[in-house]
């Protein structure tokens, strides 16, 4: 597979939402495609014979509550940690989303 | 007034010789004194500390039989504490104070423990050096040029310097063990599921876990005994009873089948974190445990697919700091996705190479060449263990390949900050308990040995590490 490429880099980060700087872009080009050469080992580990894939986690065969209702958060606690709420309506305010 | 440990100060506080607000004063006098050099702590809440402290003096005489009665207790800061700021080493949340507690808080708190502060960290719990913190990097207290280990090394610090006798971190692939082992005191993670998470800010979901730090075997225990057992608000919790982590505390040595995978321990590790391993393994023979070589196949593949695993994860549990519901918003800005890219703008490098790595091996045509085969991985990883476990009880590595290392030397090297937590990482990746013990100095530098048991067998682990320390 080709080394990592600031395009790929570019591609990433407009998926994750995250606006990098040039020098970020530099550093992070040369330290991921390190990274993934190190991460790429797991393709050496024979799975023949395994089974089940999710078979790593711990069995959770306990049974769970039952779907009822309960209390919540207080809604004006709730919102009173966001940046733009607006408690007489209960909502959070974005910017429009839109036109129009 | 010094403050001993836990068992000490509920004892003393039982008897009247002191009160609970002297012993808060001393703890945070301690903060006082020595957090300017250290930066073990975010926020320290002194007169909330003191208030519950003068409550918990004018409650009743029945409160005083709380296991924890008095303690001041110091939390990692990605732990959510009700109307006390939680930012989890990240700009994102610097103003974020909570409106709930996590599970582990309301536990520790009506045993009658008492929170002092919240604990620098890495970022989001990501690193290995508490370097990553976006409110500076915390320093060993054996060596200030030095890192105490991380991402948990604020309650690491808290512990091994006194501030508080016991302390809560978390874990995703080592953050309680390794700086335990880094700063000379106990860490534990148990088993995935036997402690609730609820309140635990998310970043490795299939590996996270909280894990007490003390400064004894018989603190930790009664630490764990407050925390563990189910809770309906985190369905990863397991509905099992704890089971009593203070029985098999005097079982000594004697006939512990300890497993030593020799073949892992060949290269990679400090000569003097090898040595002091070696004098405490051959004082637990000497004390009537047998050591029995094992093989863990597939151990050289755990860094490699826990680097895939927990980016992925990161990748996935970050997508919701977006400026909307809690913690910080960007400038203000014409489009909602400009919104998203100036709120995201605040995360540390560390968690933006991480975001993207958890991004490209979740993408199309990299999926199952990455994020599946890391996870075969930890199916092989798992019946490696499976096999050895039934040869031995548990198993002995050290904790970390090297002692603390110096500050400012892995910080931009990510590859070799990940490898520090190359004997850490199995437990997460398999889920089993594991924990890190005292047991020597490499040059002046504390050594931890690590032991890692049986899935839901803490009682074993503890067992072990109190033969540890009584050598």
């Amino acid at each position: 597979m080709s080394a990592f490429t600031v395009d790929d880099v570019r591609r990433l980060a407009a998926l994750a939402q995250l606006d990098l700087n040039p020098e970020e872009t530099e550093a992070f080009t040369r330290q991921l495609g390190d990274i993934l050469e190190f991460a790429r080992q797991v393709q050496d580990a024979d799975a023949t014979g395994l089974e089940d894939p999710d078979q790593f986690m711990l069995a959770a065969t306990e049974p769970r509550r039952d779907d009822a209702r309960e209390p919540s958060l207080p809604r004006d606690e709730v919102l009173s940690g966001a940046p733009d709420g607006d408690p007489a309506t209960g909502l959070f305010k974005v910017p429009r989303v839109l036109n129009g | 007034m010094t403050l001993g440990d836990a068992a000490a100060i509920r004892r003393a506080i039982a008897a009247r010789e002191v009160s609970a607000v002297d012993v808060c004063r001393a703890s945070l006098d301690r903060i006082e004194a020595l957090n300017g050099a250290l930066n073990a702590f975010i926020t320290v809440d002194a007169e909330r500390a003191l208030r519950r402290a003068a409550s918990l003096d004018d409650g009743p005489a029945t409160v005083r039989d709380l296991p924890l009665f008095g303690v001041p207790i110091a939390v990692k800061d990605n732990i959510c504490t009700r109307g006390l700021r939680t930012t989890a080493g990240s700009r994102i949340l610097e103003h974020y104070t909570p409106p709930y507690s996590a599970t582990v808080i309301e536990r520790v708190e009506a045993a009658g423990a008492i929170v002092v502060g919240k604990t620098n960290c890495d970022e989001f719990a990501m690193g290995s050096s508490t370097e990553h913190s976006a409110f500076g990097p915390a320093r060993n207290p054996w060596a200030h040029d030095r890192t105490p280990g991380g991402s948990s090394g604020g309650s690491a610090i808290a512990v091994a310097t006194g501030m508080t006798p016991i302390a809560l971190g978390s874990e995703t692939g080592g953050s309680v063990r390794q700086p335990a082992a880094l700063c000379g005191v106990l860490g534990f993670k148990p088993t995935y599921g036997r402690i609730s998470r609820y309140g635990l800010i998310a970043f490795g979901s299939s590996m996270d876990q909280i894990g007490p730090l003390a400064t004894n075997v018989t603190d930790l225990a009664t630490v764990l005994q407050v925390l563990a057992g189910e809770d309906l608000r985190d369905s990863s919790c397991a509905r099992r009873p704890a089971d009593d982590y203070s029985a098999m505390l005097n079982a000594g040595a004697r006939g512990l089948r300890i497993g030593i995978p020799s073949r892992i321990l060949a290269e990679g590790i400090e000569e003097g974190v090898r040595a002091a391993f070696d004098a405490a393994t051959e004082a637990l023979r000497d004390a009537g445990a047998s050591l029995i070589d094992i093989e863990l196949p597939h151990a050289r593949y755990a860094t490699p697919a826990y680097a895939i695993v927990a980016m992925a994860e990161a990748s996935s549990n970050l997508g919701r700091y977006d400026g909307v519901r809690y913690g910080h918003r960007g400038e203000k800005t014409p489009s909602l996705r400009d919104m998203y890219t100036s709120t995201r703008a605040a995360f540390g490098r560390e968690v933006k190479r991480r975001v993207l790595l958890g991004t490209y091996v979740l993408s199309g045509g990299y999926y199952d060449a990455f994020y599946t085969k890391a996870q075969q991985v930890r199916a092989l990883l798992r019946r490696d263990y499976e096999t050895a476990f039934e040869q031995v009880d548990v198993v002995a590595t050290p904790t970390s390949p090297t002692t603390a290392f110096p500050l400012g030397a892995r910080v931009e090297d990510p590859l070799q900050m990940y490898l520090a937590d190359v004997l850490t990482v199995s437990a997460n990746l398999t889920g089993l308990p594991a924990i890190s013990v005292p047991c020597g100095f490499a040059e002046g530098l504390p050594v931890g040995l690590q032991l890692t048991g049986r899935a839901w067998d803490e009682a074993t682990l503890l067992r072990g590490a109190a033969a540890i320390t009584n050598r």
